[in-house]
């Protein structure tokens, strides 16, 4: 198993800052992307860890270094600590979402200024030059989910798309996960058809590595492979049993 | 082997990915049912197949609690409608 008590590099200049709880079935993925002078968190608003994550991004480099905290989403795993990671990082730090994500973030009594992206063509240019292209994946599983490909490094940072259930977590996917992603999927996302449009969407990006929020990293002929299943994976509302009475 | 194979293996396999390997082995601990962990194909297993699900059913929940139980649920109630099988209750809401 890798060492994961430190900031894992998963790519030239892209570390996972997460947290393992081996009692845990679900565990979630910040990661951040360091650019010379420059640094962007992901989804790293997981308050329950924000002491593991700090830890390790500061053994990475100095947060203020931090200018942008892409949130993919909305949801408590990713942003319940964004208004602690405020403190931390640059001054004027801004918030990267959709705008419909935005209204809500709002909500957890974040300061920062919101970037957001269906405003700005999908994507964020850094000081470098380096760009950030962001995708649009309304209703997996919010209105407003987007992923973000670094062209880069071709991680895609793919939010809960990808993501898995496990309680035999590893940083890299195993010889078994593509059940353990399909277990996350099936309850999870909205339908077949709304899946399956927003993976070929994704696909057309030349994706060398997926990094989900939940789960473990996927790399070489897995990122095909998990194109394929989630294609075809049958899921959503239709299939969640309710009560005839209700 | 019954009717039920096919659910049973699909369940295996799913638990193999959330609950991995060791505790799935632990799964089928004293049940007469004989699963290749390395092809992920189910060999054999005797008894009432709706009841040996059940079992599984409970010591999953034991072990993953809902989380694990509910990432097999969706891929076994279409299974199960698509084989015109009726799913033990554990599954079946």
């Amino acid at each position: 198993m890798e060492e994961i008590t430190k900031p894992v590099e998963i790519a030239p200049g892209v570390y996972w800052i997460g947290f393992y709880d081996p009692e845990a079935g679900f565990h979630c993925n910040p990661y951040l992307l360091v650019d010379k002078d420059e640094a962007v968190l992901f989804d790293a608003g997981t308050k329950p860890h924000l002491s593991h994550i700090v830890r390790k991004i500061l053994d990475v480099i100095n947060p203020q270094k931090i200018t942008y905290i892409v949130l993919h989403h909305q949801d408590p795993d990713l942003c319940a600590a964004v208004p602690d990671l405020e403190l931390i990082c640059n001054p004027q730090v801004k918030l990267v979402c959709a705008w419909r994500a935005g209204v809500l973030i709002a909500y957890y009594g974040t300061k920062s200024e919101f970037y957001y992206v269906d405003r700005n063509n999908y994507k964020l240019t850094l000081q470098s030059g380096r760009t950030l292209r962001f995708i649009p994946t309304p209703f997996c599983h919010a209105p407003g989910s987007i992923v973000t490909f670094d062209e880069q490094t071709g991680v895609l940072f793919s939010s809960d798309l990808f993501g898995a259930f496990s309680y035999d977590w590893s940083l890299y996917a195993g010889p078994y996960y593509m059940e353990a992603m399909k277990a996350f999927h099936e309850p999870y996302m909205a339908s077949h058809e709304i899946l399956k449009r927003n993976i070929e969407r994704i696909e057309k990006y030349p994706v060398r590595m997926i990094a989900p929020q939940h789960g473990s990293i996927l790399k070489d002929d897995k990122v095909q492979e998990a194109f394929e299943v989630l294609k075809n994976l049958e899921c959503g509302d239709v299939f969640i049993p309710i009560p005839e009475e209700v | 082997m019954d009717a039920y194979r096919e659910l049973i293996e699909l369940l295996l396999k799913r638990e193999l990915g959330i609950l991995g390997r060791e505790r799935t082995e632990k799964l089928i601990e004293g049940l007469d049912i004989k699963f290749d962990f390395d092809t992920q194909t189910l060999i054999n297993y005797t008894g009432d197949g709706k009841a040996l699900l059940e079992v599984l059913g409970h010591r999953i929940q034991q072990v993953g609690g809902e989380i694990a139980l509910m990432g097999a649920k969706i891929s076994l109630i279409l299974r199960a409608w698509k084989l015109k099988l009726e799913l033990p209750p554990i599954f079946a809401s």
